[in-house]
């Protein structure tokens, strides 16, 4: 049985009792390195390593970049550090343990010792509650601050835009795939 | 003491620049003042070389700002709230004004020398003759003292210089003119657009008309402007002044002649009057970083503000001859403003072109003309017309939407279908009890008086918008679209005036000087060696975007009062 809705929708999302994530407590279990994670000036290590995790598990390399690939939680600290209101950053640095409490309420288990496959689980369990529930404050709110913010830093990546062009020099309204992916080619290079 | 010139031009803007351009020109030594700060063309400000992940915050404006509550208007404005140009924009808690706590208004400002000419959305459309006819015909505001025919002229001038895209459309009430080549339409707009204009006799469809070289011509060439390039980052300033701006165009011509001086971070406070000439003598301005005052005098001044600000400084030129406020005997300085409003609209999927794309940025949209003037089967009098376009993107690299892995990656790496969304433009009604007045009480950093501005759209305006959703989806229908979705503000909502930052009136041209504030050639009825030609000037605010009115308006003014004053007249 994988969470459920319920789990964010309950008691301000925090809450869960009688769920587990059966099979995910396996032993396949990746204990997530906290011991590799440098250049951030807010985050610390152990944030770091929770952030960059949940932002791969959002956004993963495929035949395209992830988050991991395009520095997002590394802009993001920097975001904390300059951007960000004191609200923001409260959420998103309370976000780790906020976390690691719900793994340990939803399947008893520290989030980190988890393995990745029960981790998305997790993740994505959250992501459908956190929007179904709405604009409410807390965890689901926090979660969805997370979200907004490490999809739109990748999504403004370079290398998350493969077909941007900064000087197009011309307008074309009706051009086939070919065609178009021919023009972004010659005008990028 | 103070400094002498031919003429002054009171802002830089959009009208401001045409009038400086104009005067020049015409050999008379112009002073421009501008309260905001000097800006080179190109300038270090532009962003529009930054690529996405280039821009400071991604573009995305610091939430400290929330914090500190600074640009509240901006952000409630929406897509103009981005880090990358709210350099250009006035934060209202450095610049504040006022209204009435259940009526809000929108006075989006930009003070830098060039003002909002940097940032505007480069529609150019000639209004046609029904809008100059519309108060007349039917008895709200004061009736025009022009014609189309009076400004026809003028529009060739001000088109053939700025350089304004279309096409030749032949449409009865929006005069086509010497246009530069249109962009094209993208696929998705041209099936709509045959279909739309095959279904209706009275609604077309079409390119919208823009202020964006599509070709160089000598005239354009000759200040260094460039061919735009289909980047479409015009709002963050062009480094190859491709689109019309005070800074890329009017600035630099008045500036050739060697007739030209600017004096940027000059906060205008008043306009000094002679009551035994009858002639504005002196500006006063105040220095923006050192609240100095200084005095300048001339034999003509253009007051070109923008509306809200010159009736402002009108009101605040008050005079023991006019206690009221400068030309102001009529006392409808400050009544009838103006704005348009949106509110309604719809957007629907057009099929069949799943492989189909367009390549490049296009720097305008389609149009639909109002073609509801002078209907006698509705609810209300004048009428709208549409702004939009067609566009297919990546499904959505949002994070504000549900899904995550690698499943929902590869489904937001979809290409969306394509997607037609038209918004209205209504009309609004001058009503003289729609206002700018000075605040009682509360002034700026400068000294100078709020300006407090009280304005609701009445019964007309909320008809148009009821009727402006049931054309939408009807236009789409005919368009071919699916999935038609519309969109409506409540009755019972406020509409915010000033949200299309088309502010018009505040002195209104006129016949009558018991009525009016200036007349037909935008002179004072009061002050005959004063002018105002932008939005202030404007006694009704059609349906097309102004600003190439204002222009015509400005070198029709400017040609009228250069020969008055060397016939003596001035």
């Amino acid at each position: 049985m994988g969470v459920t809705r319920r789990i964010l929708l309950s008691t301000g999302g925090l809450a869960l009792a009688g769920l587990s994530l059966s099979g995910c407590e396996n032993r396949d279990a990746i204990e997530l390195d906290l011991s590799d994670v440098t250049g951030f000036s807010v985050f610390d290590r152990a944030t770091a390593t929770i952030l960059l995790d949940v932002a791969d598990l959002m956004i993963p390399r495929t035949e395209t970049p992830g988050a991991g690939d395009t520095g997002t939680v590394l802009y993001l600290d920097q975001l904390m550090d300059h951007w960000a209101s004191a609200a923001s950053r409260a959420e998103i640095l309370g976000f780790p343990a906020q976390l690691d409490s719900h793994a340990r309420q939803s399947v008893g288990r520290a989030f980190r010792s988890l393995s990745r496959q029960a981790r998305f689980r997790l993740l994505e369990d959250m992501d459908q509650a956190s929007f179904a529930e709405g604009e409410r404050p807390g965890f689901s709110a926090a979660y969805r601050t997370l979200k907004r913010l490490v999809f739109h830093i990748h999504y403004t990546s370079e290398a998350a835009n493969p077909d941007y062009v900064a000087v197009p020099g011309q307008y074309l309204g009706d051009v086939s795939a070919a065609e178009f992916r021919a023009l972004v080619d010659d005008a990028r290079f | 003491m103070s400094e002498e010139f031919d003429a002054i031009v009171i802002g830089s803007g959009m009208s401001g620049g045409w009038a400086a351009k104009e005067l020049c020109e015409r050999g008379l030594k112009t002073l421009v003042l501008e309260r905001g700060r000097h800006l080179d063309h190109p300038s270090p400000e532009y962003t529009d070389f930054e690529a996405p992940w280039d821009m400071e915050f991604r573009g995305m404006v610091p939430e400290i700002y929330d914090e500190q509550g600074r640009y509240r208007m901006l952000k409630r404005k929406g897509w103009t709230y981005r880090n990358e140009i709210i350099q250009f924009f006035v934060d209202e808690r450095d610049h504040p004004y006022s209204y009435p706590e259940d009526r809000p208004f929108m006075w989006t400002r930009g003070y830098q020398l060039g003002g909002r000419s940097l940032t505007w959305a480069r529609q150019t459309y000639r209004w046609g003759p029904k809008d100059f006819e519309a108060n007349a015909r039917d008895g709200h505001g004061v009736d025009w003292p022009i014609r189309y025919d009076d400004l026809a002229p003028w529009y060739d001038h001000v088109e053939a210089f700025a350089g304004i895209s279309g096409a030749s459309d032949g449409l009865e009430n929006l005069p086509d003119g010497e246009f530069l080549r249109p962009w094209e339409m993208n696929c998705a707009e041209g099936v709509a657009a045959r279909n739309i204009n095959r279904s209706f006799e009275d609604r077309r469809m079409i390119i919208g008309r823009g202020a964006n070289l599509t070709e160089v011509r000598d005239v354009h060439a000759e200040l260094g402007r460039g061919a735009c390039q289909a980047r479409d980052h015009c709002i963050r300033g062009c480094s190859y002044g491709a689109y019309f701006s005070s800074l890329s165009a009017t600035l630099p011509a008045a500036q050739r002649t060697g007739n030209l001086t600017v004096e940027t971070d000059s906060v205008v406070s008043e306009i000094i009057y002679d009551p035994l000439t009858r002639r504005a003598t002196h500006v006063k301005v105040v220095d923006y970083h050192t609240r100095e005052e200084r005095l300048y005098s001339a034999r003509i001044i253009f007051l070109n503000a923008s509306a809200i600000a010159s009736a402002q400084i009108l009101l605040n030129s008050r005079s023991e001859a006019m206690p009221n406020g400068l030309a102001n005997t009529s006392g409808q300085l400050g009544n009838y403003i103006m704005d348009h409003f949106g509110h309604a609209g719809a957007n629907g999927r057009i099929e069949g072109l799943e492989d189909r794309f367009d390549f490049g940025r296009r720097p305008t949209g389609i149009y639909i003309p109002n073609y509801r003037h002078e209907r006698e089967d509705q609810a209300f009098v004048r009428g709208f017309g549409f702004q939009g376009g067609a566009n297919r993107q990546r499904a959505g690299h949002t994070g504000s939407r549900p899904g995550i892995g690698a499943e929902s990656k590869a489904s937001m790496d979809q290409w969306s279908p394509w997607v037609l969304g038209i918004g209205m433009f209504g009309e609004m009604l001058p009503y003289a009890d729609n206002t700018i007045r000075l605040h009682p009480t509360r002034t700026d950093n400068w000294g100078i008086p709020l300006a407090h501005m009280d304005c609701h759209i009445r019964e007309n305006e909320r008809a148009m918008i009821r009727q402006a959703e049931q054309d939408a989806v009807e236009i789409l229908t005919a368009a071919g679209c699916k999935d038609i979705s519309s969109v409506r503000t409540p009755d019972d909502e406020h509409v915010l005036v000033g949200g299309k930052t088309h502010e018009m009136g505040g002195a209104c041209m006129g016949h009558d000087p018991a009525t009016s504030v200036l007349n037909r050639w935008n002179q004072a009825h009061d002050v005959d060696n004063l002018f105002v030609t932008d939005g202030a000037c404007m006694s009704s605010c059609g349906t097309a975007n102004p600003s190439l009115t204002y222009m015509a308006l400005t070198a029709r003014a400017v040609d009228h009062a250069v020969q008055r004053l060397q016939e003596g007249g001035l």
